[in-house]
């Protein structure tokens, strides 16, 4: 057996769809899940005569995503070709950005506070989507040609698949957090290429391999592991590695040769002549800095020191910036001391119904009842007026409808029981049906209490005052002797 | 080996996806050698430091991010030599591509 | 011929305003000397009888209260086959693009449309706008009406031929390195390019995107400016469009009275048609006589237009012919069965030797290894030639020279070899490189084998002095005299 140590040196590339109304060179929606073809019009299907013209919110998203990770912006940029044939390129050639990216340098700091550097931002058009069909044809749909993209490249600054993926959790969020994508994976927002060699420790680097086709974080992982592995079998087993482009085949979780070096393609890149290069000025840096949220990171912190909330409440509530959002604003209609509570309510309630499949809205923002709505809730908490039991219920219902829950109290009569007699009473029989409670609570078993507790909160319909009840009961056991 | 001009010529047309035959590169080959020694006197001239002119406007115009009506499918799809059901069918073409994965390389 | 096919377009226009013929009336004679001259020319590929007279109507049914009339209303246009007309053909000259119908109308179609015009049929060209001689489209040649067996100049040598033999008054070209100049000087026509992006582009089948220009043809200087007034102005749809109002439509007539006129020596070398270079001296006069005062300019980069311009050319070219793979559009041809099969036989079978020659030298001239000798050299060249002009245009205001070195030449001349044809722009490529407005006007003509045939002299102006050089080419031309209509000498052989 061999000693030696292999160290993995991996870098990424992302594609990332920008979050537009239209695509980078036409009127055309940038839309997901449409008809075939029916989001095009000359100019995305390459059409004699045709010609682009930027959707200068794309160049503005594209600055924001630049801007949330700390890249250098270049004062001009321009477009190039980038030539190649395929059935879903409908010009027969890219417009992407070669020599002149709009942006360079950055990075992202991972939790462990290893820094990932970019290289390197760009933007380009998307292609549009070819499907293969179980016969001898490809179906070609190009609503998806022209889509705007920023593609990020890192330095290969990685070495293990744990590290990749903590990258693309960061990269996903801060994009999010920007506004610049919904980086839903699921629909092809977000892709990933993966860069990737293994040498002895204190060696130089080794031959790289590019893996393609990764449309999962998981995947991602996958095929790194299964690469290191392959590679270091190779070596080990006194073979090379060839420079060559693989393709990640999720079913098998091994990846395959795709093309080798010698049939890397020419892709011939020459400024594009019918785009004029982009300058940026200094106003839209300025705005676009302004338009800036306050990364997740930050905002976990905060929770933390001023809300006093635990590390895993402020991570699943910054674990999406709509989800954050709400709870900040929910924070703000809110007396203090409430954060634990309404963080309650949102992760075990609203987020939980929105993976259930009652609820239609597929977001917090899209739910029908609003952050003061909950500050509302949980003020009735605060006052007495329901249990915490039943604020439970009545969010449940809140967002199904959207109504105040003052409203949603009365209507099911979840309004506590403050009518000492009633709740004397249901105390009375709960002491007669358990007598050994009596006892056990004489001789310092508090917790006793529970069982009797319980059987009032049952007769109550669960709206007598549990502090009310528990004191009641204390006080027949003490006046019964 | 057909001599350098006309194996530049084969060369350059797979670039190009134009199927030239060996008849045709032999005749092509020549013109092609001629085109390029006689623009050769470029490399006469020294161009350290000037800019090079690649597009002759200077401003860009661009456009608001509006949702402009796209065409009727029909108006194009139906203008392919093999539409089916609303896509343009193709021969089948996979696994191999020139360039990236399924779901677009870029 | 009927009196009123010798009507420029602003006398045609005027005479329908007037009364003394309908639009309709216009229209057919237009479309009856298409079918007669034209066919003998060849220079239709494609004539749309039907469409054009139900435009004619309907300008003739418009009521008198329905406004001021555009400024080609009723006149009868043709367009180069390059040109999108909604639901017609535009094949380039073509197999690749035959039987194609534009899905879009042009911007430039749509403003001539706009202002009363009535396309009548699309104009043979050089295929994909490659070639000076109108020799290298995929359904014949076009011949010249001064001498059928001569060419009429190319890449728009249909649109050349169609208005120098009063088929149309205008018809619209399109001007990569001398494509309208060129033939407007061998057929005796007025041809104006524009400044780079001041028509709009959408609607024009590229060529070489960075040079490509939709200029027109005509036979007196006041129609050049009127049709540039119409389809002049900025575009959304073009980003490289001026953002600039449309030029005048009818703008006062030009003073030259100490206009400064540039000669370049590099554009009479000694080598230079005897024939040319007195018909051109004779224009220089002309314009000394109305009052310019003519300077000597240096342009010493001249030299190395020709091979700059078909690496620049080329290279976007081989780019922009890369869509007709046999996906979306057109024809397609099966090849062994693959998708990468399919299109390399698409495009064998569809396009012409002269087109695949030049998708071959731009690909070769931008792939790895030969791009920073070639494309990057050329684009840089190509700057050193710009400063000529700008430095020229620091001493004077316009430039004077031949538009062509040599009159019209025989078929089949110069097929054979292509660089002695990349030769015939030698005078114009510069002008197209630096992006600058320049004009052809007829100055004369010379003998050849017995027939006379024009000789054009070229008027480039300063970046942006598109009026400038209007008005120059508009007094000239005025200066000379009508326009002759070509006598279509030989045609009955
Ligand atoms: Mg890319
Ligand atoms: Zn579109």
């Amino acid at each position: 057996m061999s000693a030696t140590t292999w160290v993995p040196v991996i870098g990424l590339e992302v594609h990332c769809q920008l979050g537009t109304q239209t695509k980078l060179f036409c009127g055309c929606a940038n839309r997901f899940g449409a008809e075939p073809n029916t989001l095009t019009c000359p100019v995305c299907t390459g059409q004699p005569g045709a010609l682009p013209v930027l959707n200068q919110h794309a160049f503005d998203l594209a600055l924001r995503a630049a801007l949330a990770l700390g890249c250098d912006i270049a004062p001009w940029s321009k477009f190039d070709r980038k030539n190649y044939f395929y059935c879903d390129l409908p010009k027969g050639y890219q417009i992407s950005q070669y020599d002149r990216p709009y942006c360079s340098g950055g990075g992202i700091t991972l939790a462990s506070g290893k820094h990932v550097r970019l290289t390197r931002i760009h933007m380009e058009e998307d292609a549009g989507k070819a499907v293969h069909d179980a016969g001898n044809t490809t179906r070609v749909d190009l609503n998806r040609a022209g889509v705007p993209l920023i593609e990020s490249v890192t330095e290969a600054d990685m070495t293990s698949s744990e590290e990749a993926h903590a990258y693309l959790v960061a990269l996903k969020e801060i994009l999010q957090y920007a506004g610049v994508s919904d980086c839903d994976m699921e629909k092809g927002s977000l892709r990933c290429d993966v860069n990737i060699s293994v040498h002895p420790e204190d060696e130089p680097w080794r031959t790289k391999v590019e893996i393609k086709n990764l449309n999962s974080f998981r995947n991602v992982s996958l095929a790194i592991e299964h690469e290191i592995g392959r590679q270091i079998a190779a070596y080990e087993a006194g073979a090379a590695i060839a420079q060559e482009t693989r393709l990640f085949d999720p079913d098998r979780g091994e990846t395959r040769t795709m093309r080798s070096k010698e049939n890397e393609a020419d892709y011939r890149y020459f400024p594009e002549p019918d785009l004029p290069p982009i300058p940026v000025d200094a106003a839209l840096l300025e705005r676009e800095r302004g338009l800036l949220p306050e990364p997740a990171a930050e905002r976990r912190a905060r929770y933390r020191t001023e809300l006093g909330l635990s590390e895993y409440d402020a991570g699943v509530l910054t674990s999406e910036r709509g989800v954050a959002d709400f709870f900040e604003a929910a924070v703000r209609a809110s007396h203090d001391g409430t954060a634990k509570d309404l963080t309650n309510l949102i992760t075990n309630e609203l987020l939980a119904g929105l993976a259930g499949d009652e609820i239609e809205a597929s977001t917090i923002a899209e739910l029908p009842c609003k952050p003061h709505q909950l500050a509302e809730l949980v003020a009735l908490t605060q006052d007495g007026t329901i249990t915490k039991k039943a604020a439970r219920s009545v969010v449940r219902e809140m967002m199904k409808t959207g109504r105040s829950p003052a409203e949603l109290v009365r209507e099911l009569g979840l309004e506590q029981v403050q009518d000492t007699g009633q709740i004397e009473a249901w105390c009375r029989s709960a002491l007669e049906a358990k007598p050994q409670v009596i006892d056990a609570v004489r001789g310092g078993n508090d917790k006793a209490i529970g069982a009797c507790m319980g059987a009032v909160m049952q007769a109550s319909g669960g709206s007598a005052n549990p502090e009310a009840v528990r004191d009641t009961l204390l006080r027949l056991i003490r006046e019964s002797d | 080996m057909e001599g350098p001009d006309v194996d530049l010529v084969l060369e350059t047309a797979a670039l190009a996806r134009l199927e030239v035959d060996a008849g045709e590169a032999r005749t092509l080959g020549p013109q092609f050698a001629a085109i390029l020694k006689h623009f050769e006197v470029l490399s006469e001239l020294d161009v350290e430091g000037v800019e090079p002119t690649s597009v002759v406007s200077t401003e860009l115009q661009v456009r608001t991010d509006e949702v402009r009506p796209s065409m009727p499918r029909d108006a194009l799809v139906g203008n392919a030599p093999d539409p089916r059901e609303g896509f343009y069918g193709v021969p089948r073409a996979i696994p191999k591509r020139d360039a990236g994965g399924q779901g677009g390389q870029s | 011929m009927t009196r009123f096919e010798s009507y420029d377009a602003t006398a045609l226009r005027a005479a329908i305003l007037a009364g003394e013929l309908s639009a309709e009336q216009a229209t057919r004679a237009a479309l009856e000397a298409a079918e007669s001259r034209g066919t003998a020319l060849g220079a239709f590929l494609h004539v749309e009888g039907d469409a054009a007279l139900a435009r004619a109507r309907a300008l003739d049914a418009r009521s008198r209260t329905d406004g001021e009339p555009g400024a080609l209303f009723g006149v009868p246009v043709a367009l180069k086959a390059n040109m999108c007309l909604a639901g017609s053909p535009a094949s380039c000259g073509s197999r690749i693009l035959e039987g194609w119908r534009a899905p879009y109308d042009a911007t430039f179609v749509e403003r001539l449309l706009d202002a009363g015009a009535v396309p009548i049929g699309a104009t043979n060209m050089d295929e994909f706008a490659m070639g000076s001689s109108c020799e290298n489209s995929a359904f014949g040649v076009t011949r010249n009406p001064w001498d059928v067996s001569r060419t009429p100049g190319g890449s728009s040598g249909g649109s050349a031929a169609a208005v120098a033999a009063g088929i149309v008054p205008i018809a619209l070209g399109s001007d990569t390195g001398g494509s309208v100049r060129q033939p407007a000087a061998l057929c005796g026509t007025l041809g104006f390019k524009p400044t780079y992006g001041r028509v709009s582009r959408y609607g024009l089948i590229a060529y070489g995107s960075s040079l490509d220009q939709v200029s027109p043809f005509a036979r007196s200087g006041r129609d050049l400016e009127r049709v540039m007034g119409v389809i002049s102005g900025a575009d959304g749809r073009d980003s490289t469009c001026i953002e600039a109002p449309p030029l005048a439509i009818e703008p006062a007539p030009q003073d030259l009275t100490g206009l400064r006129v540039g000669v370049p020596a590099e554009y009479f070398p000694t080598d230079l048609d005897a024939g040319v270079r007195s018909a051109v001296e004779a224009g220089i006069d002309e314009l000394r006589t109305l009052g310019a005062e003519v300077h000597e300019v240096r342009l010493p980069h001249t030299r190395y237009a020709i091979p700059t311009y078909y690496v620049v050319a080329t290279a976007e070219a081989s780019s922009n012919l890369a869509r007709y793979d046999g996906v979306r559009y057109a024809t397609r041809a099966t090849g062994d069965g693959s998708l990468q099969g399919m299109i390399a036989a698409t495009r064998e079978a569809g396009f012409g030797d002269e087109v695949k020659l030049r998708i071959l030298l731009g690909t070769y001239v931008l792939s790895s290894g030969y791009y920073d000798a070639w494309y990057g050299k050329a684009s840089r060249v190509r700057t050193l030639i710009a400063r000529d002009f700008e430095t020229a245009f620091g001493e004077v205001d316009v430039i004077a020279c031949p538009t062509s070195p040599s009159p019209a030449f025989a078929l089949g001349e110069k097929t054979d070899d292509p660089v002695a044809m990349y030769l015939s722009d030698v005078m114009t490529v510069p002008a197209s490189l630096a992006g600058l407005p320049a004009a052809s006007v007829p100055c004369g003509a010379l003998e050849r084998d017995g027939r006379e045939l024009p000789v054009g002299l070229q008027l480039i102006g300063a970046a942006r002095d598109d009026a400038g050089v209007l008005g120059c080419a508009r007094a000239l031309q005025e200066a000379r005299g009508p326009v002759a209509i070509a006598p279509m000498e030989g045609a009955a052989r």
